[in-house]
């Protein structure tokens, strides 16, 4: 194991300027499709938690559900819509980034809800109404309900990230690991093996994983000083 | 708390990927096309000399030209000639052109078990692997290279359907990995090989040759009769580069590890 | 008008029951009209008429599970009825008097569910999203502890507070907004003595200073504390008041008696006798079956005699509740029987007699 530490060590140190730029393409679409994830995730959640409606378990279920979705099946899906032969083509947003941070937006998506809406269920339910009789509004309760839950909201965003920041299948299908413009480290990473090239391989996974404890750590800190 | 949240999503939105503002020219290749290294010595020149930027999209050769039918790039360079003809044949490709060949080889393990002959036909060698029953990894993924195999197999008495014959469905550069791991033949494309020999220990060429492995590229714009947003000018400009003067001296000059690995064949 | 501040329940044999309370000027706060309510198919309440008046405490009292908290939440609009209505100074609910009720009262939840923060953003969290100014919510944040005892808890952790001292937070909470109507449900329940004892002289002090308040309890001291008005529930309907409640204070204390002086919704008012007790008492509490009401005066060892003349007479089950005003007015329950024999007629003198035991002080 030894050789790809060293390997990753010395690709980062000597600033090998192509393993800077994928970790950086890696990063943006992470941090881009994470963050416009939870523009519709985290409100969807605290709904699901608060309101009761009809075929509330029956969602939760199906949500759960497609956390499973293989990476791949998602950027099949998504390609099926925006290649030019399909009915988005129009677009011509396939093998560029915003395809590949559609594309991972939809994989986080579940993500969020989901784990938005288990954590805030475990509010008090009186919660939201002890709000509005101090006269908040519906936006008020939705931010104050995300507020005091923001522990378990946060994780919930961050485990969104982690399965984005690793995935392969939706970046090599709609961005097309294309250099120096849409190839990421997980794309990288498939590439190299695909050569044979396994140190290579193992010493990008290393950067990666170095990439995604950084991450963590900055937004666990972050929120540690609230 | 505010500040910080307004800071952190304006650093974000720095660092938002936006759609590139260069021309740009999609190309579909094979796997094991990009892997050999040519396009980064061939396409370079190319861009400097007309300002677009190829994109290049190393996918298996089916799905090369799946992404030409379906529109998604505007030009596509692979190695399988029946697929080719088929495309063009039905309106999805124009302008077909002879770019280069290379040729594939049998490698396997240094002691031979299945006694290959190294003069000789790639049916007989496969003959000789199938008699054996001796290990042999399969592309498996309907490549260029996987087509040839199945071609080969065709002449030797069909595909085997045996425990021996191993489809992985992965590129060039794993299957030959996989093939030193496990001690088995395969048939491999002579620009991966030598790309890769010095990390394969116990692996040889052992048939190789045979003009049945010849394996022809071709390069095909996208009709833009069919998909008229496909960049068709450049296309047809990268067409013009790679069977030039200059594209083929190129791929002539090219070599790994010392020796050629394309023989251009635009320029009778 | 009855100067026993109970509501007087009137229940007929069809077990119809109406309650209206008198307040100061006798405008009504809520009205309740032909109310069924409950949750998931069970009914939780079913009241037939219902008027709360401005101004004062009304008291909602009865065992867990009587209604209270659900009649709390109807009349907030946090629940709507299966049939009936319900008005808020004349504007239907499920009108513009949803939004009135919302703007115009502010509620202490049975369990004090404080955010995460410090007390201070906690008690000001109401006056913030009305757009107040800092420094205006620090003022009147302070201003409110001090009320509720807490002065100088602003920078503490709300999480780490004691049980009573959390109920007090929630109740500074509310009183910050400074609306005329603060609902409460048991707000005195599960909390230390100290903390109750602070609480229940703030909502005193709230009331006195003009807001009406409404709280809903278990505990019978409470309820007796801090009532202007009772309202009794039983098994989700109203029943009947069987006590006098008299207002007043008291008068003097000896080594034996303390004087009360029960004082009416009139000019007029009585001194009762009581058990000797230290403190600071504003409500008197006398059974209503524990009034003998006779002709002549008699000798016993009761030490209250007070002559008087019947108001009223109303029915109550098997029984007679015959009103008396004596200076104020008092309330017996007797038999028909015993009724008939003495002849009562309202217009009659009559005399009451009860013992200094029987009247307890609060």
């Amino acid at each position: 194991m030894n050789g790809p530490f060293a390997k990753a060590i010395t690709l980062l140190v000597t600033g090998d300027s192509e393993v800077w730029f994928i970790t950086g393409t890696s990063l943006r679409f992470a941090l881009s499709s994470t963050l416009i994830t939870c523009v519709p995730g985290i409100p969807l959640g605290v709904l699901i938690a608060l309101k009761r409606f009809r075929g509330r378990r029956p969602l939760l279920a199906v949500l759960n559900s497609l956390m499973a979705l293989p990476t791949v099946v998602v950027g099949l899906l998504v390609y099926s819509l925006i290649s030019r032969s399909g009915p988005l083509g129009g677009l011509g947003i396939l093998f560029t980034p915003p395809a590949v941070v559609i594309g991972q937006a939809i994989l986080a998506l579940p993500i969020v809800v989901s784990m938005t809406a288990s954590s805030l269920s475990r509010l008090d339910r009186q919660f939201p109404e002890v709000l509005v009789t101090l006269g908040a509004g519906r936006a008020q309760v939705l931010w104050m309900s995300v507020r005091e839950a923001r522990g378990p909201v946060l994780s919930a965003c961050l485990a969104a990230f982690g399965r984005v920041i690793g995935e392969v299948g939706a970046a090599m299908m709609l961005g097309g690991n294309i250099r120096w413009y849409t190839r990421t480290i997980t794309t990288a990473i498939a590439l190299e093996t695909g050569k044979g090239d396994f140190e290579l391989g193992l010493a990008l996974g290393i950067i990666l994983m170095a990439v995604a404890l950084g991450v963590n750590a900055l937004l666990h800190a972050a929120v540690k000083h609230e | 708390m505010k500040m910080r949240i307004a800071v952190t999503i304006c650093v974000c939105a720095v660092l938002l990927p936006l759609p590139a503002q260069s021309v740009r020219l999609r190309l579909a290749t094979t796997t094991s096309t990009q892997d050999s290294g040519l396009l980064s010595v061939l396409n370079p020149p190319f861009e400097k000399l007309t300002g677009i930027t190829v994109d290049v999209i190393a996918v298996g050769s089916g799905k090369a030209i799946t992404l030409g039918q379906n529109g998604d790039v505007d030009v596509v360079l692979v190695h399988d000639r029946k697929a080719e003809d088929l495309f063009v044949a039905q309106g999805y490709g124009v302008s077909r052109r002879d770019v280069m060949h290379n040729d594939f080889v049998i490698v396997g393990p240094a002691e031979n078990p299945a006694k290959v002959a190294a003069a000789g036909s790639a049916a007989a060698a496969f003959g000789r692997i199938a008699a054996a029953g001796a290990t042999f990894v399969s592309r498996g993924d309907a490549s260029g290279t996987h087509v040839k195999e199945l071609d080969v197999w065709a002449k030797a008495g069909g595909k085997p359907q045996a425990k021996w014959y191993k489809e992985v469905g992965q590129g060039m550069g794993a299957v030959l990995t996989m093939s030193a791991d496990l001690k088995a033949y395969t048939l491999a494309d002579r620009g991966t090989w030598l790309a890769m020999k010095e990390k394969l220990p116990g692996l040889k060429i052992l048939s190789e040759g045979d003009s049945f492995l010849f394996n022809l590229y071709g390069v095909i714009a996208v009709n833009p009769q069919k998909w008229p947003k496909a960049n068709y000018m450049a296309a047809m400009q990268y067409i013009a580069w790679l069977t030039s003067v200059e594209g083929q001296r190129i791929i002539r000059e090219y070599t790994l590890g010392g020796q050629q690995l394309f023989f251009p064949d635009a320029i009778p | 008008m009855s100067d026993n501040i109970a509501g007087s329940a009137a229940a007929g044999a069809s077990g119809r029951a109406a309650a209206e309370t008198t307040g100061r000027d006798g405008s009504p706060l809520f009205t309740v009209r032909g109310l069924r309510a409950g949750f998931d198919g069970v009914p939780a309440l079913t009241i037939d008429e219902l008027r709360i008046a401005e101004g004062g405490v009304t008291v909602l009292v009865g065992e867990n599970g009587s209604g209270k908290t659900t009649l709390l939440r109807l009349l907030n609009g946090l629940m709507e009825p299966w049939e009936g209505s319900i008005e808020f100074r004349g504007a239907p609910l499920d009108g513009p008097g949803r939004a009135a009720v919302r703007a115009a009262s502010a509620m202490v939840h049975q369990e004090p569910l404080l955010f995460r923060g410090t007390v201070l953003q906690n008690v000001g969290y109401g006056l913030r999203i009305r757009g107040v100014s800092r420094s205006e919510i620090a003022r009147r944040a302070d201003l409110a502890l001090r009320k509720v005892g807490l002065a100088g808890f602003g920078r503490r952790r709300a999480g780490g507070l004691s049980g009573g001292e959390k109920q007090r937070v929630a109740l500074a909470r509310a009183l910050v907004l400074e609306q005329p109507v603060v609902l409460l449900d048991e707000p005195t329940a599960n909390v230390d003595p100290n903390s109750r004892r602070v609480i229940e002289r703030a909502i005193r002090n709230l009331a006195d200073a003009g807001t009406s308040l409404i709280v809903s309890t278990h505990l019978m001291d409470t309820a007796y504390r801090l009532c202007d008005t009772l309202v009794r529930l039983e098994a989700g309907r109203l029943s009947d008041n069987s006590e006098n409640i008299l207002k007043g204070r008291v008068e003097s204390t000896d080594e034996q008696f303390t004087r009360f002086l029960a004082i009416g919704d009139g000019a007029g008012s009585t001194t009762l006798l009581c058990p000797a007790l230290q403190g600071d008492f504003r409500v008197a509490v006398l059974p209503m079956n524990e009034i003998i009401l006779s002709r002549q005066p008699i000798v016993s060892s009761a030490r209250n005699m007070l002559r008087g003349r019947v108001t009223a007479i109303a029915p109550v089950g098997a029984a007679l509740r015959v009103s008396v005003d004596c200076g104020i007015v008092l309330q017996s329950l007797i038999t028909r029987v015993s009724a008939v024999e003495l002849g009562l007629q309202p217009g009659y003198d009559i005399i009451a007699t009860f013992k200094a035991s029987s009247v307890r002080l609060y």
